[in-house]
């Protein structure tokens, strides 16, 4: 029987007299056929339907598999997986942040200003402009890990904060656009550079994702993540800082959103106040579209990547049709009803 | 008061006159998956009673409540009420026929005001059908009157004393024209002198004609309340007999039948050197100057009725609920446990009572389960998850604690009862913890892992855990334990060594009395 | 007697509440605008006052009923949109009478609260999901609808409409009546019918009244339609007063309201609350608007002052809460 790393009381081997020690069999990888492994997936559904999507943009557009508008739906599904990444841990928590929207434009507005109004170096602004989606996203942790506020209405009052400061930021409220007369090379590229034709956006959401899924499957906080969003109450009385995690979570979307908010005044060449509008919705919509649930605790990072391909692709296909964006919400709203129901019938019971 | 004694006596004198019983339950049987709860059990309800149902710990008091008050449906048997045959499919047929049960606290609504919880959800309407809050009032006051209760309806309900909630509760069941009222373990969380006044109440109750049905665990209130009392005994009727004639000793040994089937521990473990002490500790009213210690591999059975304490004691001791009073030493050193996190620190584990809700993660698999109490044993560098090592480590505690199947990537969900309970306890040894508390550890387990998890414990003991054994099942308490602590109403009522400890014994501390 | 400890209980019950607060906070903003603006007493401004908070009122007494059976409800703002632009299409596009658009708005906003209702509540789906999404779908519904223009409605002087956005009976404007009615209505069915008790009662404890037989269900479905119902008459006073029928009628509404309905110490748990502290609050919220825009500060200090107030709200509420549960436990 192998012991190594196995911390046990002072040698003794009391408890190997209970049960007739069996030596420890090497352990089964998974070794089925790719198909049965495919099949096995809990995402197979989304793949379907994104499948569908697809198939269905190709034919009725011209456009739809060119490479260039797919570079487009890279870049501009980017921004909404990366703070849709760090949303699936507050949804796994058992909460929601309404604040990422107003985030965004604030960021984008304290970017801009810094660079136009203070002369700030590129690279400092940046900076600077994360860091205040970070406060946020602190805020927002404290109030609901440590006061004990209810999450929705929390964040709805982060957001009117976020929101109204951005609209201060301008002269009158207004944006403040960059201008294309100055050349800044590491700032315009965060929003707008490719990589061997990838957006640069697109890498910084497969860097996040990748980050996040990491954490969740590959470390011990993540494990200890999951058991907090499964079963809170077993977990506070496995010694495990339930408050500590509830405020990580926040604190991360906080800083995944002034991510956000930079790439978005990148793009835009500006700081938007009114930016960003409604984001927050596909962005939970998204989340849940991926399997993640407000009361199992589970979730998974895939699941979300995927929901915001299809989101996006739904976007980006139906504005190819010429389909204008108010039906584009609609289309948003009834997938993000379409799946919650779904997934209700799914598990069975209902009322009245 | 003289009125009250008037009433009572004519009481007494409708119990006596041959009058048709107003409940009556013929051969009630009862299993769920492995057990047998309930077999043949007969029970009958006079009208104007206090009939008392007692028995130990899963004698089958609770089943029989359930079944009575429409929760569970019955197996066998039949129920009738006023001679007439009846079925019921859900509480609220039980209410429709007169039954009501009287719960601890989650049947009232807080924000309003007693009146208004007397008259929930069938307020007094003027022939307008406007509420009229003028009648419902004074119908209140007249009521809470009339049981002698010196109540202000007007006051909100979640500003009461907990005694005073339940009177509430027996008031609306009274206004619904309850004609059997179920009492669970009423005085639980009450005082000696809300019991009085309790007791009063009861006494005006049944004065007006309503039968009740009145399940406790302390034989001298029993006594004192009931007319007659009903022994029940591992899901068998032992008996029914008049209270007022016989004494406390012969009902105790009713209750627990003349021999213990429980294994007795094995071998003795020479305590080693002293872990953990309490001293003087409390928290608000519910504990007061708890002192204890506790050494190395020792098993310190902790006992008590419901509700004496041993879940705040729990709490305190784990850091749920930091204590306000007296002081915690571990290993010699003053400790304030603030928080789970920190008690986890100094060695503390615990098995809590609901494995379901407090124990297990059951979306996550057995091996996640058993090492998530330390998960930077499973982890490079303190960090990145090794699922070797999880699975190896996994292993071992299957093995060593022999859960079946023997599968530790399957869901802890699927699980039985006993193997659950031995993950948690593998969870905790993984941790190498040192002091392991355990909430009725074998609460919904079979026979079969009952055996083992208490060979499992006389093997922690060897190994030189300190073990705190809270229970209130006598005979795993008597079989397991190296000293016992009887609680009673939050305090510790007596200490007692293996050698003097019997079943009426501590069924006589934890009572109240001698 | 029993008269004298109903007025000592309403006193203190009233003292305990969040109410007494807010109306204190009331008489102070009132004295510190009168001192620091001369035209903020004049019956002009208060005139001004009144109307602008007649909106924000209607909603907010639907807030109060859905947060009362424990539930939430973020999709007015849509409600106000949809009902806006239906007002207008069936008045100004098909040429129908006044009150059958009224009616019509009305309706969209019941019908829109018979979805959150059926979704959240057959389905059992986390009722603000349910509301984001109808949030989404309904605010594209008006968007597309109209077209994103706003629909002048022509409403000549003394017609239906008109009267509800301008005209005023015995010196008191229609939009202020209207409110008034509307909580006058509520404030006696929360108080003196069985159904506002059993609000209450399914809110305080669903587990408790599912024991003595309410149905649930029926009570929270019965508040989203309600909740709907006051949204759609809110957007026919707004269109009434701008005159056109617009997907952006609602912006900022619903966040008005919320902060309201919880200033005035409705629990977010449900079970506790009810119309007259609602109605305080929004004349407080009303008040420190009307008198900073005199005192000219910036409507987007204002927002961020509003998402302070609404956070102070909360955490008063939570203080209170525990001191009172602190008091319970040591009594």
């Amino acid at each position: 029987m192998k012991r190594e790393g196995v911390v046990m009381y002072e040698g003794t081997t009391a408890l190997d007299t209970v049960a007739a020690q069996e030596a420890c069999p090497p352990r089964e990888e998974p070794s089925r056929n790719w198909w049965a492994l495919l099949s096995d997936m809990p995402q197979i559904g989304l793949l379907i339907m994104l499948a569908v999507l697809v198939l269905f943009f190709a034919l009725t557009t011209p456009t739809f598999l060119t490479f260039r508008n797919l570079a487009i739906l890279a870049g501009s599904i980017s921004m909404i997986g990366i703070v849709a990444a760090a949303m699936t841990l507050v949804i796994i928590g058992g909460n929601l942040d309404l604040s990422v929207a107003g985030i965004i434009a604030l960021t984008s507005m304290v970017v801009a200003n810094l660079i136009v109004g203070w002369q700030w170096s590129e690279g400092a602004s940046v900076v600077a402009g994360v860091l205040v989606g970070l406060v946020v996203g602190v805020l927002n942790g404290f109030l609901v890990a440590q006061l004990g506020i209810n999450s929705v209405i929390a964040t709805l009052a982060t957001y009117s904060i976020a929101r109204w400061s951005a609209y201060l930021l301008g002269t009158k409220g207004r944006s403040i656009p960059l201008g294309y007369a100055e050349e800044r090379p590491f700032f315009d590229s965060i929003g707008q550079g490719t990589v061997l034709g990838v957006p640069v956006p697109f890498l910084i959401m497969v860097v996040i994702l990748t980050a996040i899924w990491l954490f969740l499957t590959w470390t011990r906080f993540g494990r200890e993540f999951l058991a907090v969003g499964g079963n809170s109450l077993a977990a506070l009385l496995t010694g495990i800082s339930v408050r500590r995690y509830t405020f990580f979570a926040f604190a991360l979307t906080g800083l995944c959103a002034g991510i956000c908010g930079v790439i978005f005044a990148s793009r835009l060449a500006g700081g938007y106040p009114g930016g960003a509008m409604g984001w927050e919705l596909d962005i939970i919509a998204a989340v849940f579209l991926g399997g993640t649930s407000l009361t199992g605790g589970q979730g998974s990072i895939l699941g979300t990547l995927l929901g915001v391909i299809i989101i996006g692709s739904l976007r980006n296909g139906m504005a190819l049709l010429g389909i204008d964006i108010t039906a584009q919400n609609i289309a948003t709203g009834s997938v993000l009803l379409l799946a919650v129901l779904y997934d209700r019938l799914r598990r069975g019971g209902t009322e009245l | 008061m003289g009125q009250a004694e008037r009433l009572e006596s004519s009481a007494k004198l409708q119990v006596t006159g041959a009058t048709q019983p107003r409940l009556v339950m013929e051969g009630i049987s009862k299993s769920f998956p492995g057990v047998q709860a309930l077999c043949a059990v007969d029970f009958d309800l006079l009208p104007g009673e206090v009939h008392a149902l007692v028995g130990q710990n899963g004698a089958g008091k609770t089943t029989l409540v359930k079944i009575v008050s429409g929760a569970h449906p019955a197996d066998a048997g039949r129920i009738l009420i006023e001679g007439q045959e009846v079925r019921f499919h859900s509480p609220a047929d039980a209410r429709r026929h007169g039954i009501m049960t009287v719960h601890q606290d989650w049947n009232l609504f807080p924000d309003l005001s007693v009146a208004e919880n007397i008259f929930a959800g069938r307020m007094p309407i003027k022939a307008s059908g406007i509420i009229d809050w003028d009648r419902c009032y004074e119908e209140a006051a007249r009521e809470l009157r009339s049981l002698n209760l010196e109540l202000d309806p007007h006051t909100r309900v979640g500003l009461l004393r907990p005694a005073q909630m339940q009177m509430v509760e027996i008031v609306r069941c009274v206004c619904a024209n309850a004609s059997i009222m179920i009492l669970d373990e009423p005085t639980a969380a009450l005082g000696p002198h809300e019991i009085e006044s309790l007791f009063a109440m009861i006494r005006c109750v049944v004065a007006g004609g309503v039968s009740i049905l009145y399940i406790s665990h302390k034989l001298e209130e029993i006594q004192e309340i009931a007319d007659r009392v009903t022994v029940l005994r591992d899901g068998r009727k032992v008996g029914t007999v008049r209270a007022n004639e016989v004494d406390r000793l012969e009902l105790i040994r009713m209750m627990v039948g003349r021999e213990v089937e429980a294994p007795q521990k094995q071998t003795v473990v020479t305590p080693g050197a002293e872990i953990l002490r309490a001293n003087r500790i409390g928290k608000s009213k519910a504990l007061h100057d708890i002192t204890f210690s506790l050494r190395e591999g020792e098993i310190l059975g902790v006992f008590g009725l419901l509700g004496a304490g041993q879940k705040q004691l729990i709490d305190v001791l784990y850091g749920i609920t930091p204590a306000d009073r007296g002081e915690i030493w571990v290993n010699g050193n003053q400790v304030r446990i603030q928080s789970p996190e920190m008690a986890k620190r100094l060695g503390f584990g615990l098995v809590p009572g609901d494995r379901k809700r407090e124990g297990l993660v059951q979306i996550l698999s057995a091996n996640a389960n058993l090492t998530l109490a330390n998960t930077s044993l499973i982890s490079f560098a303190k960090l990145l998850l090794s699922p070797r090592k999880e699975y190896e480590q996994g292993w071992h505690w299957i093995n060593s604690l022999d859960i079946r199947p023997k599968d530790g990537g399957r869901l802890v969900k699927y699980f039985s009862g006993g193997n659950q309970q031995k993950v948690v306890l593998g969870k905790w040894l993984q941790n190498n913890c040192k002091v392991l508390i355990l909430d009725h550890p074998t609460q919904g387990v079979d026979v079969g892992a009952k055996n083992e998890i208490y060979s499992l414990l006389e093997e922690l003991a060897k190994a030189r855990i300190a073990i705190i054994l809270v229970s209130t099942e006598l005979p795993e308490i008597l079989a397991m334990s190296d000293r016992i602590l009887v609680m009673r109403n939050g305090t510790i009522a007596a200490e007692l060594p293996r050698q003097e400890a019997t079943n009426e014994k501590l069924l006589a501390y934890a009572t109240g009395g001698n | 007697m029993v008269r004298a400890i109903a007025r000592r209980q309403v006193w203190v019950s009233w003292r305990d509440s969040s109410a007494f607060g807010v109306t204190i906070a009331l008489v102070i903003l009132f004295v510190i605008f009168s001192i620091l603006h001369p035209s903020f007493l004049t019956p002009r401004n208060l005139w001004n006052l009144a109307i602008s908070i007649s909106t924000l009122g209607l909603t907010a007494a639907g807030v109060t009923l859905i947060l009362l059976v424990g539930m939430l409800d973020v999709s007015t703002e849509a409600v106000l949109a949809t009902s806006s632009v239906v007002l207008a299409f069936l008045i100004t596009t098909i040429g129908l009478p006044p009150l059958v658009g009224i009616v019509g708005a009305i309706a969209v906003g019941c019908g829109i609260g018979v979805i959150n209702g059926l979704i959240s509540v057959r389905f059992r789906i986390n009722p603000i999901i349910t509301t984001l999404a109808t949030l989404a779908i309904f605010t594209g519904v008006a968007q597309f609808a109209s077209g994103m223009k706003q629909i002048v409605i022509d409403a000549p002087r003394g017609s239906l409409l008109w009267t509800f956005g301008f005209g005023s009976l015995f010196g008191i404007p229609v939009q202020v009546l209207v409110v008034v009615f509307v909580y006058v209505l509520l404030w006696f069915v929360l108080r003196y019918t069985r159904f506002g008790r059993n609000i209450y009662v399914v809110g305080g404890n669903p587990q408790g009244a599912n024991l003595i037989g309410l149905n649930v269900a029926k009570y929270r479905f019965i508040a989203f339609v309600i909740m709907g119902a006051t949204a759609g008459i809110a957007s026919v006073l707004i269109s009434a007063r701008a005159l056109n029928g617009w997907a952006g009628a609602g912006q900022g509404y619903l966040f008005g309201a919320i902060t309201a309905v919880v200033l005035g110490g409705t629990s977010l748990t449900g079970g506790r609350g009810g119309a007259w502290e609602t109605l305080l609050a929004v004349l407080l919220l009303g008040t420190l608007t009307n008198g900073l825009n005199l005192l000219q500060v910036h409507p987007y200090w204002q927002g961020v002052a509003s998402g302070a107030l609404l956070l102070l709200a909360v955490s008063v509420e939570l203080l209170r809460n525990r001191y009172l549960r602190r008091r319970l436990e040591e009594e």
